[in-house]
């Protein structure tokens, strides 16, 4: 019983061999140094684009994140909405994510909103559609009923079918 | 007792000694990687661009890059260690333990049984 004990033993006992390779900070030169300079995009970048709070508390906040280049795009359907809905400029401001800092204001005035519905009529009729939040569609349909400019009303009366709800986590 | 007996049980203790035994070792690796150094000269500037009812914002930073072709160190490391496997040794011990009762069984069906059922025939 002994023997068979220890042939079990080992047949079962054996060794493990585990490798793994390190990376270090050593390099070894083999030419000489190349310095150029490049303009190049921050990628990655966290950014809060806001708009100024509304009295009914209606308030534009997006998170956006740059891609490889260095760019990020962001609808400004909503600003227009806003900039014709409450009558007045709407600065959005950028904002980096990571302290706070402000890094750019764009102001949308009341022709710049006009001019968006345009852009955004012709890409409805070549067929794109978008997005809104729930506070925004509300908003929409308040200025065909409402607003005084008919060629306005013309184009948010077009873009209207385009137009779907946009969940909370979206 | 057997000469050869005796020597059976120090002997697989011995080689089950030198099972226990741990190594460790380490190789230098050179392999072709260029150094790249990226020093950012200036802050950031941040531009805009209106087309198409989108605003597009590109974050932009001036940066020297220097490039120096050269050869990276990896250390390729290995570790050997005495591992034991005890469901490993219980399908062994089992085994083992499982063929020498079978080999019984049958030798002593096939010995004793029948060859007292044949004597009985005569």
């Amino acid at each position: 019983m002994a023997v068979l004990l220890c042939v079990a033993a080992l047949l079962a006992a054996g060794c493990t061999t585990r490798s793994w390779t390190e990376e270090t900070d050593t390099y070894r030169p083999l030419g000489p140094t190349e310095q150029r300079l490049e303009n190049r995009g921050i990628a990655d970048l966290w950014l809060k684009a806001t708009g100024p709070q509304e009295e009914d508390g209606f308030h534009i906040i997006e998170r956006l994140h740059t891609n490889q280049d260095g760019q990020v795009s962001m609808s400004l359907l909503p600003v227009a909405l806003q900039v014709l809905a409450y009558g007045h400029d709407v600065a959005l401001e950028f904002r980096r994510l990571e302290d706070d800092v402000l890094v750019l204001t764009s102001l949308i005035t009341p022709e710049n909103a006009v001019t968006i519905l345009r852009e955004w009529q012709v890409q409805v009729r070549l067929g794109a559609k978008t997005k809104l939040r729930p506070a925004e569609i509300k908003l929409l349909d308040q200025l065909i009923e409402d607003y005084g400019d008919e060629t306005a009303v013309e184009l948010l009366t077009e873009i209207r079918p385009a137009i779907s709800p946009r969940m909370e986590w979206e | 007792m057997n000469p050869v007996r005796l020597g059976v049980i120090p002997s697989l203790l011995a080689c089950s000694v030198l099972c226990f035994g741990c190594a460790s070792s380490s190789t230098e690796i050179w392999q072709q990687q260029d150094r790249v150094d990226i020093k950012t000269l200036a802050a950031p500037t941040y531009a805009e661009d209106r087309s198409l009812g989108h605003l597009q914002v590109t974050a932009r930073e001036q940066v020297q890059v220097a490039v120096t072709p050269s050869e990276r160190l990896y250390l390729l490391h290995e570790d050997t260690e005495f591992a034991f496997d005890w469901d490993e040794f219980g399908l062994v011990f089992f085994g083992i333990l499982g063929s020498v009762v079978s080999l019984g069984i049958t030798v002593f069906l096939a010995f004793y049984l029948v060859d007292s059922n044949d004597d009985e025939k005569k």
